[in-house]
């Protein structure tokens, strides 16, 4: 559940605030009446009878004296009133308690009340429901909320798309890393250049360099970077002949890096199970081949990532400290190769056995990013002269890919770093945000909602280049309420130094919010209008 | 202004909103029935009249007077308190009629409530905590004037409107006033 001192932002905070007085605008019409009170001399009133809507009868008599009557009739062929109630004195002390039946004669006013529903309550009720109803899904269910590292998001001629999170795995100072992620989608206009930063997360991001990386494109083709942290230029990008997974041809989803993005579901009792994808290209022309995958991760690693912090409770913080004091013990058990792993391409060898040549994959459900795996000895794996088959190996319901092709690599090139040059707004009143990110001594420190502007200048022909992100830091998550409960630190070592047993354990878990936390997952991103 | 400050200043305004943006109640703690009770009770509607003084007497105030509305006569208004009042019409600047007790502050905790659960909606919260406010803040505030007979120098159509909301609708005039017991006893 969101924190109360999130709520007021300065856009957010000024719409709601705005939204007050307008609001009082239509008190009047929401003001109405509940109480209708019909008061007559007896011959003219038009209620003959109690009933659900009148169930009480007053009647007024000449000397201040008053029957409260329920069950109550007017008899007009006796020309009087009949109920059972009370007498009351001018005092309205009850003088008798029986069956009346009062001449009209009598009687100077007949008063009776109708109380209607009330809209205001209905209308609260109804409000209650519909939002209580978001409100318990993110409480049931905090491991599904938001969580990123720095979103980058960068304009497409239209909009701000989101098209880099940094660092995904750097979750402590140890892990600080540098992380780099094409923004292979944006077609700047001129060499202007503008990134939108923003902490949309519960976590604190500390964030020393996010500069921009221009690499020269070949004609005709253009750069992937490669997990090594290579940049490769690529031309003759062809897309797979034939696509096929568990549940059949999948090409059209894989042809295009468009958003339409191939996933499956986890294993209900191992989340570290894998799957195969299969891909056929048409024989490459060149000896030198790179698969192109673009992808990012389903939101099973956000809830492991969580889940662990839950389980670490109220220790958290002395965990992660252990990971600072002993990071030589701790950090190889944290990078070591996943028992998730990430995804492996294989091709087959001189033998006809598929073997890994490479793997791919980045930490984060958030940006899809585009890699490029070189492939080797192409030439001995083409089949028949006429086709090449690949296979991607990875776990099951970990990766949603985007898109899959085969391209053909030239040179290794070596981009130019451009930083920031000016940014908006000024950082904590009077730091400079530029000063910040390009002095490596220093870092820019983000919490929840903070966004700021990062222009740079790009080369006079920045058509002829692209565009990578890449930046260094690290975050750190804050803890919610909702996990205190789970703090359990067997868990916390079988994750450590039995993972195969604790991915296998959590399968059950992760499976009851599979389905839902995707949704739940976006829509509680932290974002103002 | 940081994020605390921001919001703590704007939950306060809220509440201010809510809470003062509602019309108070004259009446004594539970003297006014509940709603669903006001078909069977027997007293008049509470009144509080304000009066201007009168401008040959300069000894005289600006005065409010509240209590059970009785009745009126062409010239007077009968209120009951710790006695019986007269209070000459002519005088009387300013009327309240409230009839019943008002659920306005049980509505403003549950508009605050919703609004501040709202936080837990993320991106869902734009349109959320606008729609807790847009509809909460007027059926408070709504509920808070509803059936509440207010005037700035009242007429006789006014007065009118009232009679049957007096303990006594029919008149007074058969009715000795000398033996009506004062509803509250006057503490020294």
């Amino acid at each position: 559940m969101k924190s109360i001192s999130y709520f007021v932002k300065p856009t957010f905070s000024r719409t709601l605030l705005f939204l007050i007085p307008i609001s009082l605008v239509f008190y009047p019409n929401c003001s109405g009446s509940r109480i209708e009170r019909i008061s007559e001399p007896p011959g003219q009133f038009t209620v003959t009878k109690n009933s659900e809507d009148f169930p009480f009868l007053k009647l007024h008599m000449k000397n201040g004296e008053l029957y409260v009557l329920e069950k109550w009739n007017f008899i007009t062929s006796k020309d009087s009133v009949s109920g059972s109630g009370k007498l009351l004195n001018p005092n309205r002390e009850v003088i008798s308690e029986d069956q009346f039946t009062v001449s009209m004669q009598q009687i100077v006013l007949a008063e009776t009340n109708q109380i209607s529903v009330s809209a205001g309550t209905g209308a609260l009720v109804a409000l209650s429901v519909v939002t209580g109803i978001f409100t318990v899904v993110c409480i049931t269910n905090p491991k599904a909320c938001f969580g990123s590292c720095p979103t980058f998001y960068a304009y497409n001629g239209e909009d701000y798309i989101v098209q880099s999170e940094g660092f995904s795995s750097s979750i402590s100072p140890a892990l600080e890393e540098k992380d780099v992620d094409a923004l292979y989608r944006i077609n700047p206009s001129d060499d202007n250049f503008v990134i939108q930063l923003k902490n949309e997360a519960y976590e604190t991001h500390v964030i020393r360099s996010a500069n921009l990386l221009a690499a020269p494109k070949p004609e005709g083709g253009r750069v992937f970077s490669t997990p090594d942290g290579e940049f490769l230029q690529a031309i003759n990008i062809t897309e797979a002949s034939s696509i096929t997974a568990i549940e059949g041809d999948i090409s059209e989803k894989l042809c295009s890096f468009d958003g339409v993005e191939r996933f499956s579901e986890a294993d209900s009792n191992n989340l570290a199970s894998k799957e195969i994808i299969e891909f056929i290209f048409d024989k490459p022309v060149s000896d030198r081949m790179g698969i192109v995958i673009a992808a990012r991760q389903t939101l099973l690693t956000t809830f492991l990532f969580y889940q662990s912090l839950a389980y670490m409770g109220t220790t958290a913080g002395e965990w992660l400290a252990k990971l600072e004091r002993n990071s030589n013990q701790l950090k190889p058990l944290l990078e070591k190769p996943s028992v998730l792993g990430k995804i492996d391409v294989l091709m087959q060898n001189e033998k006809d056995e598929w073997v890994k040549v490479g793997e791919v994959g980045e930490t984060g459900p958030i940006a899809t990013d585009i890699k490029i795996v070189p492939l080797t000895k192409i030439s001995s794996r083409v089949k028949d002269n006429s086709s090449i088959n690949i296979k991607l190996r990875m776990a099951k319901g970990l990766w949603r890919i985007d898109y899959i092709a085969l391209a053909e690599l030239k040179d290794n090139v070596k981009p130019v770093i451009i930083p920031p040059s000016t940014s908006s707004p000024q950082y904590s009143g009077s730091s400079n945000v530029v000063e910040l990110l390009t002095n490596p001594d220093s870092v820019l420190v983000t919490y929840p909602g903070d966004k700021f502007l990062l222009n740079y200048k790009l080369p006079a022909d920045y058509y002829n280049y692209e565009l990578f992100m890449e930046s260094q830091g690290y975050y750190l998550e804050w803890m919610r309420n909702e996990w205190l409960a789970e703090e359990n630190s067997n868990k916390v070592y079988q994750m450590l130094f039995n993972p195969q047993q604790y991915y296998k354990d959590l399968a059950p878990q992760f499976k009851k919010v599979e389905a839902e936390m995707e949704e739940t997952f976006w829509s509680s991103k932290y974002v103002y209008p | 202004m940081s994020i605390h400050n921001r919001t703590h200043c704007a939950i306060i305004l809220i509440s201010l909103t809510l809470f003062t943006g509602c019309a108070t109640t004259y009446a004594p703690d539970n003297w006014l029935p509940d709603t669903q009770d006001v078909p069977q009770n027997v007293f008049g509607g509470w009144i509080t009249v304000i009066t201007e003084p009168d401008s040959l007497n300069p000894d005289e105030k600006w005065m409010q007077y509240s209590g059970e509305f009785i009745s009126f006569d062409d010239s007077t208004i009968y209120l009951l308190y710790d006695s019986l009042y007269q209070i000459p019409k002519r005088n009387i600047r300013n009327s309240t009629l409230e009839l019943d007790e008002k659920s306005s502050t049980t509505y403003g905790f549950w508009v605050f409530g919703g609004t501040v659960a709202t936080l837990s909606h993320g991106y869902y919260a734009a349109i959320s905590a606008p729609l807790w406010l847009l509809i909460g803040i007027p059926t408070a505030v709504g509920e808070s004037v509803r059936d509440r007979y207010e005037a700035e120098e009242p007429t006789k159509e006014y007065w009118d409107s009232l009679n049957k909301f007096a303990r006594f609708p029919q008149g007074i005039t058969n009715i000795d006033l000398a033996s009506i017991k004062p509803i509250f006893k006057y503490k020294e």
